[in-house]
């Protein structure tokens, strides 16, 4: 019995499919190699997005075109 | 360690009588120091056998007077008291420190419940005080009132030692989250949990022009190509219709003649005599300015500024237009239209007026308001034809600081280097005329200070951000440019550094649907991952959000329906607003050559899918099911191109639970054998060990 190798490596169509690039895939979407469960390297569904705020900017479903931080001295 | 004696009054010229439950007698006192209270001393005197003595601390109220629940009680037995006419210190012991705070207020009472005239105490104080910060007080009825003995003092030592309290906060600081979206701008309140509008700005920017925001000074800049903006955190503002024939300056501390609050001048909108102004600057009392009232100072010159206010001050957050030092052309002034800002060596630094896209524009240092171009001086305002660093050759797209170090120009079609200050012999270097930088978002910067941007070629490291630019997603992406045909009139490219999960995430979003094509780009694996969103969160901006609380210590997204997003290991879906929408996941294993020898095949005869999670439940995280399909052919592309196209695989089957499946029995036999793991269902996630499989020999292939 043999280890199949798991494409921790990501996705790549740089070589022809015979010859892929070790740990690649070539049809891969929505995986990262560390996986949400416990932050191992093994190959898993990437994290969801969630609100930070419950929040709609303006009310409205426009886009968000700049965020940043400013910091104050309390 | 010995106790030490705080405060102390050690005269004793009388004696309160404590002769009944409700006269109880006290002292206040303010610490010079903060410390924590052990024991207070007492000149104390019996009658008969009164009952035992409790003595609190309590905190006072505006008229001196005990407030609030008791902050620690100690007893003192009568037997250990003195029957009068001696009188002597005894010691009441608190069995853990109360800790006080210098400058601050309290009191302690001496109560003892139950005494008559006949076993009575007597407190012992002094009738010609001696004690300045604070007096005896008593109370008759149990204290419902309290009669102030401002010219008495007990008779008493409050010993302890210094405070180990640990500290009230590991920072001064206060950071808040700001945001542009649909004209307007919103604001994370000041204790977090909820964004709200800054209603100065409604309707005052133009989202759907070029908009950018940076961090300078307590306040957010933005540019929005005419439009140039402050969101200012930090500054009172008090105004006057009249500014007076001195007007103050940058700097300038300003006085309340009535209620003494001071300020310290940031910015004015105006210096013109007998006309009105808006004066911005930095409180430094906790006393405010009032309406009415005259303010003074002296400017720079040494002339007395005074004016009168036209109402109470305001405090931030406030949302102003930026100009130069009173609107006046005597402080340069701001270009005519900017689309792109960064802060560089405490210089707000501007850039992209498509009139002048060559062109650089820095305030000077410490003085965003002033523009006063080629003064000889290091400080100076600065801009790109005013100094010998002159001009970049190139359009503009993209500004980098580090620190203060060097800027990045990203170009259309180039990048140079500003290296140091153009005021003290910095230079501009091109070092690469071939990439460019796609748009005022699409580079990051790693936490090595490695700089990643997407150019013409694709993805691009520079390693500490002035490195010739290589080329990184080129092997494993050589059709990244074409398949995303990025066009500025049509997507935003952003490029995000999430370093909780060390990763780049490069995003394409169709700026009028939110559509969108990424890559993850995995700094540990070095990898890229594709990944697609709900087009609800295609993302136009992003933030690493170093904020004091961990609840929104993020990396954050501004998402084209509004909402403000992050990832979340723990989220199985994709919230795409009212409702989320399932993540479909996939994954190909590497093909498998079943035959190493030529025109033969192989047969897979088994297979074994370790799961993640290990022992089901418990304290760890553990995978939900997946499909997996197996596919055969006689060559790797075709095997491939099955999967891609959804074609009916050899065999397929779920796996639900945690841990190692039992051993699959398939018989598949090909040449090149392809596996494809997923899953597509609602509110599932996973995570996959090992997939081991036996293979033997099957032949020469058929046909």
């Amino acid at each position: 019995m043999a280890e199949f190798v798991l494409p921790l490596q990501g996705f790549s169509s740089g070589f022809p499919v015979d010859k892929q690039q070790t740990m690649t895939s070539g049809h891969i979407n929505n995986c990262r190699p560390i996986d949400t469960l416990e932050k191992r390297l093994r190959i898993g569904q990437r994290p969801g997005f969630e609100k930070l705020y419950t929040q709609q900017i303006a009310g409205v479903a426009g886009p968000i075109v700049a965020v940043c931080s400013v910091t104050v001295a309390s | 360690m010995g106790v030490n004696t705080y405060e102390s009054q050690l005269t004793r010229t009388n004696g309160e009588g404590l002769t009944s439950s409700n006269i109880w007698d006290g002292q206040t006192f303010t610490p010079t120091l903060g410390y924590a209270v052990y024991q207070i001393q007492l000149s104390l005197s019996k009658v008969g056998s009164p009952p035992s003595t409790t003595v609190d601390i309590y905190a006072t109220n505006a008229s001196h007077e005990p407030t609030g629940s008791t902050m620690g009680t100690a007893t003192i037995l009568a037997s250990a008291i003195s029957t009068s006419p001696t009188y002597s210190f005894v010691v009441a012991s608190f069995s853990a420190g109360v800790v006080l705070t210098a400058g601050v207020e309290y009191c302690y009472i001496v109560k003892c419940t139950g005494a008559t005239g006949a076993n009575s105490l007597l407190v012992g104080y002094n009738a010609s005080a001696g004690y300045s910060a604070g007096n005896k007080i008593v109370t008759v009825n149990a204290g419902a009132s309290w009669t102030q003995r401002t010219a008495w003092d007990g008779t008493f030592k409050i010993q302890g030692y210094p405070s180990s309290a640990p500290p009230a906060s590991d920072s001064y600081t206060t950071k808040r989250l700001v945001c542009c979206a649909s004209d307007e701008v919103w604001l994370e309140t000041a204790g977090g949990g909820t964004m709200e509008q800054v209603a100065a700005s409604m309707g005052l920017l133009d989202t759907s022009d070029f908009l950018s925001m940076f961090e300078l000074y307590g306040k957010a800049f933005i540019v929005n190509r005419s439009i140039k903006k402050i969101l200012d955190l930090v500054n009172t503002k008090i105004t006057t219709t009249d500014a007076g024939a001195n007007p103050p300056d940058f700097g300038t501390v300003l006085t309340g003649v009535t209620s003494t609050a001071k300020m310290i001048v940031d910015y004015t909108t105006a210096l013109v005599d007998n006309a009105a102004a808006t004066i911005y600057g930095k409180r430094t009392t906790t006393t405010t300015f009032s309406s009415g009232e005259t303010v003074t100072g002296t400017d720079d010159d040494g002339n007395a500024i005074s004016f009168v206010t036209s109402a109470a001050e305001t405090a931030p957050p406030h949302f102003y237009d930026w100009t130069v030092w009173g609107g006046s052309s005597v402080y340069g002034a701001l270009a005519d239209n900017l689309t792109l800002g960064c802060a560089y060596r405490g210089r707000a630094v501007v850039s992209g007026d498509p009139l002048h896209p060559h062109q650089w524009y820095m305030s000077r240092v410490f003085n965003p308001w002033n523009f006063i171009y080629g003064a000889n001086n290091p400080l100076s305002a600065v801009a790109g034809n005013n100094t010998n660093a002159g001009e970049v050759g190139d359009i503009i797209t993209a500004l980098i600081p580090y620190g203060d170090d060097f800027l990045v120009f990203g170009g259309s079609h180039s990048i140079s280097i500003l290296d140091g200050d153009p005021c003290q012999g910095g230079s501009i270097d091109q070092i690469d005329d071939t990439a460019g930088i796609y748009g005022p978002s699409a580079w990051c910067k790693d936490n090595s200070g490695n700089l990643y941007f997407f150019g013409s070629g694709g993805l691009y490291r520079m390693d500490g951000g002035r490195s010739k630019p290589q080329n990184i997603s080129y092997g494993s992406l050589p059709e990244l440019v074409d398949e995303w045909a990025a066009a500025p009139a049509t997507h935003r490219i952003i490029l995000t550094y999430d370093p909780l999960r060390h990763g780049i995430l490069i995003t394409r979003t169709t700026l009028a649907s939110g559509a969108n094509l990424n890559y993850w780009y995995d700094l540990k694996a070095v990898g890229f991952y594709p990944e697609t969103y709900p087009n609800a969160c295609g993302i136009f901006s992003s933030h690493n959000y170093n904020s004091n609380a961990a609840a929104t210590r993020k990396t954050i997204f501004g998402c084209s329906d509004g909402y403000l997003r992050y990832s979340l290991d723990t989220a199985k879906d994709d919230d795409s607003g009212l409702t989320d929408t399932a993540i479909n996941s996939y994954c190909t294993l590497p093909l498998i050559k079943m035959n190493e020898a030529d025109d033969s095949e192989g047969r897979l005869i088994s297979l074994t899918f370790e799961l993640a999670g290990g022992a089901a439940s418990g304290t760890f995280g553990d995978t939900d099911g997946l499909t997996y399909e197996i596919h055969v052919g006689d060559d790797a592309e075709t095997v491939l191109e099955d999967i891609k196209d959804g074609a009916t695989a050899f065999s397929s089957g779920t796996l639900s639970g945690t841990g190692r499946k039992n051993r699959i029995r398939v018989k598949a036999r090909g040449r090149w054998l392809g596996i494809k793991l997923y899953n597509s269902t609602a509110a599932q996630t996973w995570a996959i060990n090992t997939v081991n499989g036996t293979i033997a020999p099957a032949g020469k292939i058929k046909g």
